[in-house]
């Protein structure tokens, strides 16, 4: 049982045909069991907010992350970007970029321990979702897809213990580092180089090194710290997608590039 | 009891505690309503036949949740196994047992899950397991424990007195 604990726990090609017997059976039900409860939330929510209140929250909520998505592009800046497609191609570096529309998704459960942040949504392979198509939320990065079935597919949260995203501070984009998830809810990382400056309160962004296209906004730095090692600088952050309340996610198609 | 009812509870129950189950959280905390049968049958039913059940449940759980296929289903065996050697010993009719069977379950649930987690690769720290999100795990099944031990002892006790007359 051990033995196959660990060869299940990696990141796996495809599903087991068995796996994808019963998700085919068992994601059915429970987009059936989902859809009322999710019709409750959505009242629920409704009749909580006043309509008004709830209109003009909703037109906030755009503007804020319009201008969190401007402030994103500001930062990148164009020769930077520019830099690295050159030294990409002068490498003749494969890379992994978003192609097609976003396809919106519910989630239809929830893997129940709380140290794994593993999730199932309502849309796979015959909605064109492919593995490591990059799954996001309206606040930020969610994760990637790491099971396929026919109309279900499974997503790791980046605060899943297994996942891991390298990133770059949005107030000056030289400090990267990588975080990964933890037992808690949190993400936990490091910077590649100890010198460089990082703050508290700080916005970091995908980097765009790995499967995660650049400049989604993860999370906000929330402690510092030396890591264990006494050597780099530990950063403690909080993702900005809450993954205890998420419902609806977008997913990107990947296709690689030359 | 029909075989086929109480594989039709494992079923529905394990999509219950994906879907509906994992909205009704307190500060994070989740019910592990499978876990909670699981103690149940295994105090009520043969070893063997509450084994089967056992095995059943965490291997559908596992396939369903996406995690390591065979996390699940190792520790419930585990607990199982460890209630039916001393389930000659249990007073089936006293509140207390439910309640201390869930209890030290949870906490041995909980102790093989980050064990595990360890061993594959995952940071852990202690901190996790004391946290405050397991006592209000306790607590909330704990509450649950004690509902569907009442109702599956009612319903155990109605059969046995089904096939006694």
């Amino acid at each position: 049982m051990v033995i196959f604990m660990g060869v299940t726990s990696g990141d796996r090609e495809e599903v087991s045909a068995v796996e994808r017997w019963v998700g085919n059976i068992i994601t059915p039900i429970q987009r059936a069991v989902m859809t009322p409860i999710h019709a409750v939330q959505d009242r629920v929510y409704d009749i909580a907010n006043f309509a008004q209140l709830n209109q003009q929250n909703q037109e906030l909520e755009l503007k804020l992350i319009e201008k969190e998505q401007e402030i994103i592009e500001f930062r990148l800046s164009e020769s930077e970007l520019e830099e690295l497609r050159g030294l990409r191609e002068a490498l003749n570096y494969v890379s992994a970029e978003v192609h097609g529309e976003p396809i919106s998704a519910r989630i239809i459960s929830k893997s129940n321990a709380d140290w794994f942040n593993v999730f199932t949504i309502n849309a796979g392979e015959n909605h064109g979702i492919n593995l490591d198509s990059v799954v996001l939320s309206e606040r930020g990065l969610v994760g990637r897809i790491i099971e396929t079935g026919d109309n279900w597919a499974r997503v790791m949260s980046i605060s899943d213990s297994n996942s891991s995203v390298s990133f770059k501070v949005l107030r000056d984009d030289n400090v990267e580092g990588i975080v990964q998830g933890s037992v808690s809810q949190d993400l936990e990382g490091y910077l590649f180089d100890p010198r460089m400056e990082i703050e508290v309160g700080d916005k970091l962004v995908t980097s765009g090194q790995g499967i995660f296209p650049e400049g989604i906004l993860i999370g906000e730095v929330t402690e510092i710290g030396k890591s264990r090692e006494q050597l780099l600088d530990a950063v403690t952050v909080q993702p900005a997608v809450d993954f205890q309340k998420i419902n609806r996610v977008l997913i990107l198609g990947l296709e690689e590039l030359n | 009891m029909n075989k086929i009812i109480i594989l039709g509870i494992l079923t529905i129950n394990i999509i219950l505690q994906t879907t509906v189950l994992n909205v009704l959280t307190i500060n994070g905390a989740t019910l592990n309503t499978s876990l909670l049968l699981i103690i149940t049958i295994s105090v009520y039913l043969d070893p063997k036949e509450s084994l089967l059940y056992t095995l059943y449940t965490g291997l559908l759980l596992d396939t369903v949740t996406g995690v390591f296929i065979g996390l699940n289903t190792f520790i419930f065996v585990l607990i199982a196994y460890g209630i039916s050697i001393i389930q000659e010993e249990i007073v089936k009719e006293s509140y207390l047992t439910p309640l201390l069977l869930g209890i030290a379950s949870i906490l041995i649930y909980n102790f093989f899950s980050l064990f595990f987690v360890y061993l594959l690769g995952y940071t852990v720290r202690l901190a996790h397991y004391f946290s405050m999100n397991t006592f209000i795990e306790i607590g909330y099944n704990s509450v649950f424990m004690l509902l569907i031990y009442t109702l599956f002892g009612k319903f155990y006790a109605r059969r046995i007195k089904e096939v006694k007359y």
